[in-house]
């Protein structure tokens, strides 16, 4: 289990300075979709009781009726757990030494990228669209040195301030590292 | 040809109108075989989420209460549904496709 205390591999004097999910407004579209898929049998249900008032008193349709109806719920709510573990799983770590990306794609699939902030090159934000621009999320491209070149931040919230704090600790970091080098060949 | 049919037919009627009433009537309790099929997988398939959560999620509310909401959700889910379940004879017999029936919707 993550904990703000304690980072994978944690560097001496490493302190967290943001977490970053996808935006709220991403996580309350899938509520949205699946209080529609709630609705949606009632509704169903509704229409064929008005065709057919005794479908909930028959010996075979009630007894299909509720087996259906209860499979189909409890799908519903799993389903709607997976996507929630999927949006809340995938996070993005800034700390004041590196950034961490950690990615949950799908069940036993984990990926784990980490990157020090000295190696960052280029910081883009994009926001794209109606929602991402009224609800000011969107994306966040770190260009590195390192061996996965390209970091992406996907529908996180404010990106550009994002983007501002990523290139100020970016800044800090190389001094620091510059800073080091200089002792070290002295 | 025809005669060499009907010969064929009038040895295997008695198979014929096993098979027949084997299909024409059940019990009610196979439906419940699907049902528990799915009960099964959807068990499995909520303890691999559970675990995620807990071996993954941060340690902090949101995981712990998010985990509590859905297994107390399913909880209810379940025991609403067992509580429609021992309402119903499950061993009634059903009878489709029957001629005695004049073509009516067995409910």
């Amino acid at each position: 289990m993550l904990s703000a205390y304690h980072l994978p591999n944690q560097i001496p004097g490493e302190k967290i300075v943001k977490v970053l999910r996808r935006d709220l407004f991403v996580l309350f579209f899938k509520i949205l979709f699946f209080i529609v898929l709630f609705i949606l049998p009632l509704f169903v249900l509704f229409i064929t009781i008005q065709m057919f008032p005794d479908v909930l008193e028959g010996q075979v349709t009630r007894p299909i009726i509720i087996l259906l109806g209860s499979s189909y719920y409890l799908f519903i709510w799993l389903f709607f757990f997976f996507s929630f573990i999927d949006y809340y799983l995938d996070i993005w770590i800034i700390t004041n030494e590196r950034i961490i990306d950690v990615q949950q794609k799908g069940f036993f699939s984990r990926v784990i990228a980490e990157q020090r902030l000295y190696r960052i090159q280029d910081v883009t934000s994009e926001v794209n669209g109606l929602f991402p621009t009224v609800f000011k999320y969107g994306e966040i491209y770190i260009q590195t040195a390192g061996a996965k070149q390209r970091f992406l931040f996907d529908q996180v919230p404010h990106p550009n301030r994002v983007r501002n704090i990523i290139i100020t600790l970016a800044e800090r970091s190389k001094k620091k590292q510059r800073q080091e080098m200089k002792k070290v060949n002295l | 040809m025809y005669a060499n049919d009907a010969n064929i037919y009038s040895r295997h009627s008695h198979i014929i109108s096993v098979i027949r009433v084997i299909f024409m009537s059940f019990t009610l309790s196979i439906f419940l075989i699907p049902y528990l099929i799915f009960l099964l997988l959807w068990l499995i398939f909520s303890v691999v989420a559970i675990y995620h959560m807990f071996k993954f999620g941060f340690k902090n509310f949101t995981t712990y209460f998010t985990t509590f909401t859905f297994i107390l959700i399913s909880l209810i889910m379940l025991i609403v549904t067992y509580g429609y379940v021992i309402e119903i004879d499950w061993s009634t017999n059903v009878t489709v496709f029957s001629s005695s029936m004049d073509n009516q919707l067995p409910y």
